[in-house]
């Protein structure tokens, strides 16, 4: 009963009444201004690039050339023992803005990935030098060299018109490690890249 | 008595505490300068750069190195191998350069490895031993052994317009040289006349087949 008897007195005091006022003026002004409406995402929408329009990075620029999906690897042929096997390659051009030759498996391999129908992404599992078809070798400073990602499809595999890729910024950075040795490290998601995939399933050999 | 003995008392941790205030500010001086006279990271893992003189016999820790010729293409043809029976036109956004040399290790097995500096500080590695494909002409990756010189080519691609000035360094083994080891650098000699000639001279096509 004191209990009660206390709130009673403390419900007439005039400084509470006051203070409680205040608190129902400012829930009322939030809810109109609406301040309990879902909050937007403060991340702004990362650039699109279509095919043939350069992303300049940190390290390095990419150029999305073409898309396809086939039954064989880039310059190969369809494997005779496993004929279903078909592949997603996405050729870009990449020049490499560092002041070294990189290896052609290491930043491009990290950055350029696949975008799955569940936001994940997926790293592409060969990396072919578009000329010769040869296994991605250095990329050297301020040339643009064609390379061809290449991913291996499940067997379920659902042909889209369309695919999406990403590209992560990477940036130098002195004192990156304990060290103090500099690097470039991968950054945040860049860009992404909305290519149309060709069907070159119904193809035996590269063309 | 007593206050007098009090006064002097305090003057005396009074100044103490002025001369530790001193040491404190003399010491975080003192490390704040050698802090910045540091040496940093790329400069304590700099490699040795050992000047090579001409493109005479160059030596560095473990190898020694006899360079020859330069020459530049825009493309090679190459034949092809077993997994493509037809020949192959290598070709690249900028220009081949091949650095004629004869290559040898001095005391144990291993590999020498070169890279191409240009004017600018930019750094070429040399092309792997699959691009091209030359068995017995590529050095990249070959093996050397003491007593058994290799002679053939390193593989360069370079932008056309950065000739002029480029240096040849070469290095022991696979890995970038560790801080202190030898870093052979060999300037190419290739001034704006002798750029202008090579590229002058450089074909659309080489056969190396």
């Amino acid at each position: 009963m004191a209990n009660k008897d206390e709130l009673v007195k403390a419900a007439r005091n005039p400084w509470w009444q006051g203070a409680a006022a205040v608190a129902l003026v400012a829930l009322v002004v939030t809810f109109a201004l609406g301040g309990f409406k879902q909050a937007k995402s403060t991340s702004k929408p990362l650039p699109q690039y279509p095919a043939g329009h350069r992303y300049q990075g940190g390290a390095m620029a990419v150029t999305p050339l073409r898309a396809w999906v086939a039954r064989y690897k880039p310059g190969g042929q369809v494997d005779r023992f496993d004929p279903s096997k078909l592949y997603l390659v996405l050729q870009v051009e990449i020049e490499n803005r560092t002041p070294r030759s990189f290896n052609g498996f290491g930043y491009p391999r990290e950055d350029v990935i696949l975008v799955s129908s569940t936001r994940e992404p997926i790293k592409p599992d060969l990396l072919l030098m578009s000329d010769d078809h040869s296994v991605a070798a250095d990329l050297h400073p301020r040339l643009k060299q064609r390379v061809d990602l290449v991913w291996n499809l499940p067997k379920n595999y659902v042909h889209a018109p369309q695919q999406t890729w990403g590209v992560f910024a990477r940036a130098y950075k002195a004192k990156a490690y304990i060290n103090d040795e500099g690097a470039w490290l991968q950054g945040k998601p860049a860009a992404k890249f909305l290519i149309p995939v060709q069907d070159l399933r119904d193809r035996a050999v590269a063309p | 008595m007593s206050t007098t003995t009090t006064t002097a008392g305090t003057g005396i941790r009074a100044r103490w505490r002025w001369r530790d205030a001193l040491w404190i500010v003399l010491a975080l001086i003192a490390v704040v300068a050698l802090r910045k006279g540091e040496s940093s990271y790329e400069q304590r893992d700099a490699p040795l750069v050992q000047r090579a003189s001409g493109p005479a016999r160059a030596e560095g820790r473990n190898f020694a190195v006899e360079v020859g010729n330069v020459k530049a293409a825009r493309a090679y043809l190459l034949k092809g191998d077993f997994s493509r029976s037809e020949d192959l036109l290598l070709r690249t956004p900028g220009l081949w350069l091949s650095v004629l040399a004869k290559v040898e290790s001095t005391q144990r097995p291993g590999y020498v490895s070169a890279q191409v500096l240009t004017r600018d500080g930019l750094v070429y590695a040399a092309s792997s031993a699959e691009r091209p494909k030359l068995r017995g002409i590529n050095l990249s990756e070959r093996p050397v052994a003491p007593g058994l010189p290799e002679s053939g080519a390193w593989f360069f691609e370079v932008p056309a317009d950065r000739l002029e000035g480029a240096h040849l360094q070469l290095y022991w083994g696979n890995g970038l040289p560790q801080g202190g080891d030898s870093l052979v650098d060999v300037d190419l000699g290739i001034d704006a006349a002798r750029a202008r000639k090579l590229l002058a001279e450089a074909k659309p096509v080489l056969d190396l087949r």
